[in-house]
């Protein structure tokens, strides 16, 4: 199995607080990985450390075996900035609040960065994104601006455009949090789409149901460690630890 | 009361006679007023990136530059490019000599300039967070970042703010005339004291009034056009 992403003895801290605390986590192409765990339990921080919107304490993280950052002699070293945003883009990431681009239209939304980070023809990349759009389900809102549309729809647009440079990995950061619950399905609807896809994704989550179905591994975080990793019914159906316990009988 | 004892038509006549100086002076503060904005707003843009630079001498330069242009009074700084510059540069055994007209435009664009740059970089801060996320998880630079993603959005939310300077450039244009250019402040300060009569400062008042209106037309215009992908569907 080819491993996509491996971080090892992540330690994050943000001033005094240690928001992550010797994390170890490696995912396989093809897998989707659900990572749950209370608010403050540092799944974001993790995630967000993958693509370098945080930068680590210490610890080592490899991306498609190429190496993001490392400790040497206690110090973390990151490459230049240069070879951090080419690594970064073998990421692709969605968040919570979306933030897409409010001055562009869906499809350029989505066909920017190819034009721009890879080089490609606008006329290639336009068609591509008409590819992904139909994939979300959105095509008829391919010259709606983002404020024309549902958070679903912003939702959705966003995975495309997270899609649109043909990532290694897809990162979800809560990508159904800031949504109305009867919509929070057409957002899923399309992520398990993925995962049948094999699309290899790391997704932080607040959807039991989904990660329970969805995920071929799941992992349960707490106060910035891993306290449980396993498969969603080894997650959910015989939890070990007393923290997972008490946390699953709180959620569902 | 010598106005009010005047027919009708000798007042307009009076007013016919005045026109053509005070339009000369009007096409003047227009002549400004347009090489000002053209000059100083991209002047604006370098100043308002370079206050957030990361590399420290570009950010006190930049600092200090907006400090000085914003802290003195554009008189001043009139006076300073007008009379002193030259006596400086004159003790260097340069010889610059700037006509008024030349020193207006320089003094208002350096001045201006700081004014925008602050507005610019406001405008830059206001934007969220996520969008410099988004980009960089795209894999986006941060000239593309900043020239693609950020400045768009900047513009649209600056322009208010950079209407409401325009519309104090047109008055401030009247400024000029203490370096003797004859603007349309001044055109009306010649008449009035030639004529012993004010009618030239109430249509110089006109004309400012005309210029401001026309301004406060283009900028709701534009306000509308950068806000289209803002209108939701009905």
């Amino acid at each position: 199995m080819e491993i996509v992403l491996q971080m090892e003895h992540i330690i994050k801290y943000f001033g005094s607080l240690a928001a992550l605390n010797d994390v170890s986590l490696t995912v396989q192409k093809g897998e989707t990985v659900a990572i749950i765990g209370p608010s403050g339990s540092g799944k974001s921080t993790l995630l967000r450390c993958v693509n370098h919107l945080e930068t680590i304490t210490s610890g080592h993280i490899r991306l498609v075996g190429e190496t993001l950052a490392e400790t040497k002699n206690g110090y973390v070293v990151y490459p230049p900035e240069k070879e951090i945003r080419r690594m970064c883009a073998y990421t692709g990431m969605v968040f919570q609040h979306f933030n897409l681009f409010p001055h562009l239209t869906c499809l350029q939304n989505i066909s920017y960065a190819p034009i721009k980070v890879k080089g490609e023809y606008p006329a290639a990349a336009r068609k591509r994104a008409e590819e992904l759009l139909e994939l979300v389900g959105l095509s008829v809102k391919a010259d709606a601006y983002p404020a024309q549309l549902s958070g679903g729809q912003k939702q959705r647009i966003a995975i495309a455009r997270g899609l649109a440079m043909d990532p290694q990995l897809m990162l979800f950061d809560e990508p159904t949090s800031a949504l109305d619950p009867e919509i929070t399905g057409e957002v899923l609807a399309v992520m398990r789409r993925l995962a049948e896809q094999k699309t290899t994704m790391l997704i932080v989550t607040h959807e039991m149901g989904f990660a329970r179905e969805v995920a071929d591994r799941v992992i349960f975080m707490d106060n910035g460690v891993i306290v449980e990793e396993g498969t969603p019914a080894e997650i959910f159906q015989n939890p070990k630890s007393e923290r997972l316990q008490s946390f699953l009988h709180a959620v569902l | 009361m010598l106005l009010a004892a005047k027919t009708l038509s000798e007042t307009l006549q009076y007013v016919w006679a005045l026109m053509p100086m005070l339009l000369q002076g009007a096409v003047i503060t227009l002549e400004i007023f347009v090489l000002t904005l053209v000059l100083s707003l991209p002047l604006g843009l370098p100043f308002a990136l370079g206050s957030n630079s990361r590399i420290p001498p570009i950010r006190w330069i930049c600092k200090t530059y907006v400090w000085i242009f914003r802290g003195t009074p554009l008189m001043l700084q009139l006076f300073f490019f007008y009379f002193f510059l030259p006596i400086f540069t004159n003790s260097l055994h340069m010889n610059i000599l700037l006509d008024g007209f030349t020193t207006a435009i320089i003094t208002f664009v350096l001045n201006y300039a700081a004014y925008f740059a602050e507005i610019f970089r406001g405008g830059i801060e206001s934007i969220d967070r996520g969008q410099y996320e988004a980009s960089k998880s795209l894999g986006l630079s941060r000239s593309q970042t900043m020239f693609g993603i950020i400045i768009p959005q900047m513009v649209k939310r600056v322009l208010p703010p950079v209407s409401n300077e325009a519309i104090t450039l047109i008055k401030d244009t009247a400024l000029v005339s203490v370096i003797s250019v004859a603007e349309l402040m001044k055109a009306a300060k010649g008449a009035v004291n030639r004529d012993v009569n004010t009618m030239a400062y109430l249509l110089a008042a006109l004309i400012y009034l005309l210029f401001t209106f026309l301004l406060t037309m283009l900028s709701r215009y534009l306000e509308k056009r950068f806000s289209r992908h803002e209108v939701k569907e009905i």
